[in-house]
């Protein structure tokens, strides 16, 4: 893909700090480390065509989660379309890469259990939990009440824990 | 779920998160204090929040594709040299005006008798008096101990470079020194020497043979980057060490 639009060296700095984040997001998010490339790939050639619509440089972070997102979902609905299913093997590989040997079986839970919830779930549980955000900068972000956010990561939490197969404490 | 009636679902994961008002997180607080199956099913949710940044954390060091990179890279608008004077300038003014009672520096001088110049080159043949890996932390701690001096450790970190080593120089003119190594996914290297001002107030650039080094001092601190780079690399990179140095 050829960009010819050329950009200031602030945007181009702000773009390139943000890259290694990003692409922990897109591996998190997608549970699995080549497809997260791919995404990233296609988020820094859309920021780059779409630069002028980053209305405030303080909220980069945000504006580019917010490309790969739409992104995501597209390459969601595509598979949807085409039958594809996520491979647990490739989530065990990726695991396998990142993880210290001796949590390892805790860690694959985690990341199936990641893989099989919704989007929503899965973005609200990584923004607060991985990218460290606070409740309104999330509600910012995904453009939602503070409502939203509370309930839906409350909701989240919970079916992570059913997903890993926990039974809740207090039953 | 049996949460006390008063605290909702929403209300203990805003307590796990910091998010509640004191009042709020004392009354919940005071709850598991009191009630067993509450504390345990607080601790069992912070435990699968700690989780997720555990094991998605560390893929933030994964070293970055080159490809990327360079995308980025092609799509800076180019730099007219008056930009580049003027960005030069810039970075000049800024740390020869960070020096108290500076007086003068002096701009784009390859001098021939330079003290911290060849102080800073013969310390990558000598002997280190000790070297770490270790990140920010060590190296602010090496920095306190080795130099005494009021500066935090450059963080390079948005141009791609992390801190790898932090080497300490002993007997050098007037004391120890303290040379960090930052290295870049794609392998290239960035060494930033600091020791105790030398006098003179100033801010130089030059080039000895493929490496590129940016000198400058003012009247507290005395610093040289060494890299294999651009000039307008070197002046970002310069200008991020600065500013991260005394921010």
């Amino acid at each position: 893909m050829s960009i010819k639009t050329r950009h200031s060296d602030e945007f181009i700095e702000a773009l390139t700090a943000q890259l290694a984040g990003l692409r922990r997001y897109a591996t998190a998010l997608s549970g699995n480390a080549t497809e997260a490339d791919d995404l990233v790939q296609s988020c820094i050639e859309r920021a780059l065509l779409q630069a002028e619509q980053l209305q405030e440089m303080n909220r980069f972070g945000g504006w580019l989660r917010s490309i790969l997102h739409n992104l995501f979902i597209d390459e969601m609905r595509r598979r949807q379309r085409q039958g594809v299913s996520v491979d647990l093997a490739d989530v065990e590989n990726h695991v396998a890469v990142i993880s210290p040997a001796h949590d390892h079986a805790a860690e694959i839970d985690l990341e199936r259990a990641m893989t099989s919830l919704s989007f929503e779930h899965r973005q609200i549980l990584l923004l607060v939990g991985l990218e460290g955000l606070n409740y309104r900068e999330v509600a910012d972000e995904l453009s939602v009440p503070m409502g939203t956010v509370m309930s839906r990561l409350a909701r989240a939490r919970e079916r992570l824990r059913a997903a890993m197969g926990r039974e809740d404490v207090s039953s | 779920m049996t949460n006390p009636s008063f605290i909702s679902d929403e209300d203990l994961h805003a307590y796990i998160d910091g998010e509640l008002d004191s009042a709020r997180a004392d009354l919940i607080s005071a709850a598991a204090a009191r009630d067993n199956v509450l504390a345990a099913r607080i601790a069992s949710y912070r435990a699968d929040k700690e989780r997720i940044a555990r094991v998605y954390g560390p893929l933030v060091h994964k070293p970055l594709p080159t490809a990327w990179l360079n995308t980025i890279e092609r799509a800076r608008r180019p730099r007219t040299p008056l930009m580049q004077r003027r960005g030069l300038l810039a970075i000049a003014a800024s740390a020869a005006l960070a020096a108290v009672g500076a007086t003068s520096y002096r701009y784009f001088a390859a001098p021939n008798a330079d003290a911290i110049l060849d102080e800073a080159l013969a310390a990558q043949t000598n002997a280190t008096l000790s070297t770490s890996v270790g990140g920010p932390e060590v190296a602010e701690q090496t920095l306190a101990s080795t130099l005494e001096l009021p500066v935090k450790a450059p963080d390079l970190s948005r141009l791609g470079y992390k801190l790898a080593r932090v080497n300490v120089y002993a007997n050098v003119v007037n004391g120890n020194a303290v040379k960090l190594d930052y290295t870049s996914a794609d392998n290239r290297t960035v060494g930033v020497y600091i020791r105790k001002s030398l006098g003179d107030v100033r801010f130089d650039m030059l080039k000895r043979g493929p490496t590129r080094i940016c000198v400058w001092q003012d009247d507290v601190v005395g610093t040289v980057i060494m890299g294999d780079m651009s000039a307008g690399e070197m002046l970002r990179v310069a200008s991020l060490a600065y500013s991260s140095m005394s921010g």
